[in-house]
């Protein structure tokens, strides 16, 4: 059960881990975003390795955090875990019936419905003057187990939940890789109605991983509800689905460190970007991405070696 | 393998980069000035910017008037501006936030053009114990729903212009029956018809709605919403649109003639003056969130801002300078009071001390840090009517009244939206002026 790639995976979070003490706020709540916007990337290459690119993940991300934050003031629920979990439940449940009929649909019909559920919640967002419109609300700093968490210290303890779930997230979605569901993914893409004649339904699977990457939006997005401690219709606009995707094609298909490292690089090359030009950062941050994208035109993914690329 | 290394080595190099930011000289005030640089809302809040540096220049330079004549710097230390971008997100502005406090040390943030950021980083910057004095931002939530130590406004919140523009419309247009509305879809503009609709029900109960309209922000195109308030043929029309949005709207109403079968009232008209200047039809009425700009009562203060701005950037400053210049001079009275004679660098929590429950003097008139438990202003305001001088070819404002700030702003501890909505209980309108 456990290869050498899942060994490089809990050493990454046990350096992640060991490190938390060392950083300062800024970075951990940059890290944390950075490791998040991973775990959405890890939901899009499921779909992605099928071939289909949803530019509407930002509904689950977004759905997630509002999910987190009306849980802890309406449903008086402050534990991160259990917030985490209604998250996740609830992003899950909105993939799977919107998945009702998207499974259906391949390519940019996908892509434009899948975009289009997306805004009809930030529409509805935006008419919701009781959660705040374009403002958003507050979403109070959680517990943990009981413990009341403020300060810095509160980053930390997040941002070892946040590495904590990366890992147990990442680890779920290379092994399922390897199974032989994981395994229709890329044939799908390659020739549906072959897979068809195989005995599997495409539909069915894809309606499965798509509920499935709803989940992990819905959980990252609750993770920067906490960490941030806002939540705001714009966590569900286009232009974030957009930064997803953006992430997706950055890493490539080849596996769950293309996906995660793409967060990091892009989040690392958007703060630098704002610091040195602030004026100009959009321009920074298009030119390098367009350069990566030039330069490794399959993603992140394939740079790394063959066996690495398998898990 | 060889390509990895290569990526570990950018990386630490990136690395490096970001830990050499938190090295520099901690000698001078560093004040990250935190406002739209990209995107829509960059076009009206460049003057902030430009006013942030002008005052900054002349703060160094001990070139300010009376009555901030003859101390050069803040508390006895030079000023240093520092550039950050609104924009991003509340995820990016809130780890930005922390950068600017334990990165770049940012001894005060200031700026602010959106409500969303000001929410969202207020909290942390309670936190993180750092003075941040927001200059613009619109809602009143943000010291209704919390309190806060370490966070001020230098500027009265959009409740004033909603009230203001309704006493304005009783006094002036008592004939006004019907009300139309056009405002995009985002809480500025859903706040700012909720506060004018609850004001007005107040002012004239008499006066009923009978037409709204919710663009998208930004849209650009408002042909359809333009031919249902005129189909409806309000007396009145209510729009908090801005920037570009209202400047497309404008120039496509205008070519309608929508303003000749409806008054307009358009509260941040004003930032679109000198883009638009002779497009704008005359008589629209507009505000400036506060005494700015044409509605500034005259003194050498108002005199040496407008002087300064116009010969430099050739147009005159608007309010989002006036909030900017605004927020530089309450920190410069809080700086030097804490210093006290001696003129030694003050703490923090004395400068708290100073800014808190003050009062101090802007190119707007004076400003009194009255709600919120002395961390939120209120100030006097105006309303007028939009003019254009083609002779002198400048914009002028004409009917002014001049609204003082406790006549327009809610008693502290009330909630503005219920202070509109009960008829605006404890309002002292004995020192109206009309100009």
């Amino acid at each position: 059960m456990f290869r050498r790639a899942d060994l490089r995976l809990a050493a990454a979070g046990a350096v992640l881990l060991a490190a938390t003490s060392l950083m300062p706020g800024w970075l951990l709540v940059l890290a944390a975003t950075a490791l998040a916007k991973g775990i959405v990337a890890l939901g899009l290459l499921l779909l992605m390795r099928a071939g289909l690119v949803p530019f509407g993940q930002a509904m689950f991300y977004c759905l997630g955090g509002y999910a987190a934050g009306l849980g802890s003031l309406w449903l008086g629920i402050r534990d991160v875990l259990l917030l985490l979990l209604l998250a996740g439940l609830a992003a899950g449940a909105a993939g799977w019936v919107v998945g009702l009929l998207i499974r259906r649909y391949r390519g940019i019909f996908f892509a434009m419905l899948s975009m289009a559920f997306s805004m009809i919640l930030y529409g509805v967002l935006l008419k919701s003057q009781d959660l705040g419109s374009s403002d958003g609300f507050s979403v109070p700093r959680p517990t943990l187990l009981g413990l009341t968490m403020t300060g810095t210290p509160a980053l930390r303890i997040l941002f070892a939940v946040t590495v904590l779930l990366t890992v147990l997230l990442a680890w779920g979605v290379s092994a399922y890789l390897r199974t032989a569901m994981g395994q229709i993914g890329p044939a799908i893409r390659q020739n549906e109605v072959r897979v068809s004649y195989l005995g599997y339904e495409p539909d069915r699977l894809i309606h499965r991983e798509y509920a499935a990457s709803g989940l992990l939006a819905g959980v990252a997005g609750a993770l920067v509800a906490m960490l941030v401690g806002q939540v705001d219709p714009g966590m569900g606009f286009w232009m974030t689905s957009g930064e997803f995707v953006f992430i997706a094609i950055l890493a490539g298909t080849g596996g769950i460190w293309g996906s995660l490292g793409a967060a990091f690089i892009l989040e690392a090359v958007h703060a630098i970007a704002f610091d040195v030009a602030p004026t100009y950062w959009r321009l920074i941050l298009g030119g390098t991405l367009l350069v990566m994208i030039l330069r490794f035109p399959a993603g992140l993914s394939s740079l790394a070696p063959r066996r690495v690329r398998r898990a | 393998m060889r390509r990895l290394s290569k990526i570990t080595l950018a990386a630490a190099a990136l690395a490096a980069c970001l830990q050499a930011g938190g090295a520099l000289a901690q000698e001078k005030l560093r004040i990250a000035v935190v406002t739209p640089l990209t995107g829509p809302l960059a076009s009206v809040n460049v003057p902030g910017q430009n006013a942030a540096r002008i005052l900054a220049e002349a703060i160094n330079a001990g070139t300010l008037p009376a009555p901030y004549s003859g101390r050069r710097g803040m508390g006895g230390a030079e000023v240093e501006l520092f550039f950050l971008d609104e924009n991003g997100g509340n995820a990016k502005q809130v780890s930005e936030f922390r950068g600017l406090a334990e990165r770049r040390g940012a001894d005060v943030v200031m700026g602010f053009g959106s409500a969303a950021t000001c929410l969202a980083v207020a909290p942390v910057a309670e936190e993180l114990k750092v003075l941040t004095v927001m200059s613009t931002c619109a809602t009143p939530r943000i010291f209704e729903d919390a309190s806060y130590e370490y966070v001020f406004r230098t500027t009265a919140h959009t409740t004033m212009d909603s009230a203001a523009l309704a006493l304005y419309v009783r006094q002036r247009l008592p004939e006004v029956r019907t009300v139309g509305h056009i405002n995009p879809n985002f809480a500025l503009g859903q706040d700012s018809w909720r506060d004018f609709a609850a004001a007005m029900k107040s002012a004239m109960p008499a006066t009923r709605v009978v037409a709204e309209q919710w663009p998208t922000m930004g849209s650009g195109q408002y042909t359809a919403e333009i031919s249902a308030l005129a189909a409806r043929r309000p007396d009145l029309i209510h729009t908090s649109l801005t920037g570009t949005d209202m400047e497309a709207f404008m120039t496509q109403m205008s070519a309608r003639g929508l303003q000749e079968q409806s008054r307009i009232v358009a509260p941040l008209l004003e930032l679109a003056i000198n883009r638009m200047g002779r497009q704008i039809p005359e008589g629209i009425i507009f505000t400036a969130r506060g005494t700015n700009g044409l509605f500034a009562p005259p003194s050498a203060l108002n005199t040496w801002f407008t002087d300064i701005y116009r010969g430099r950037h050739n147009e005159m400053p608007v309010f989002t300078a006036y909030q900017y210049a605004a927020t530089l001079l309450a920190l410069k009275a809080a700086y030097d009071k804490a210093a006290g004679p001696a003129g030694a660098r003050p703490a923090t929590r004395d400068v708290i001390a100073a800014l808190r429950s003050s009062t101090f003097e802007a190119p707007g008139g004076t400003i009194r840090m009255a709600l919120g438990n002395g961390h939120q202003a209120i100030q006097d305001t105006a309303v007028g009517e939009f003019g254009f001088d083609r002779r002198a070819n400048v914009t002028t404002v004409r009917n002014v009244t001049v609204f003082p700030a406790a006549c327009v702003n809610p008693p502290a501890g009330a909630r503005s939206e219920a202070w509109l909505r009960d008829g605006m209980p404890g309002a002292d309108c004995s020192g109206i002026v009309n100009r």
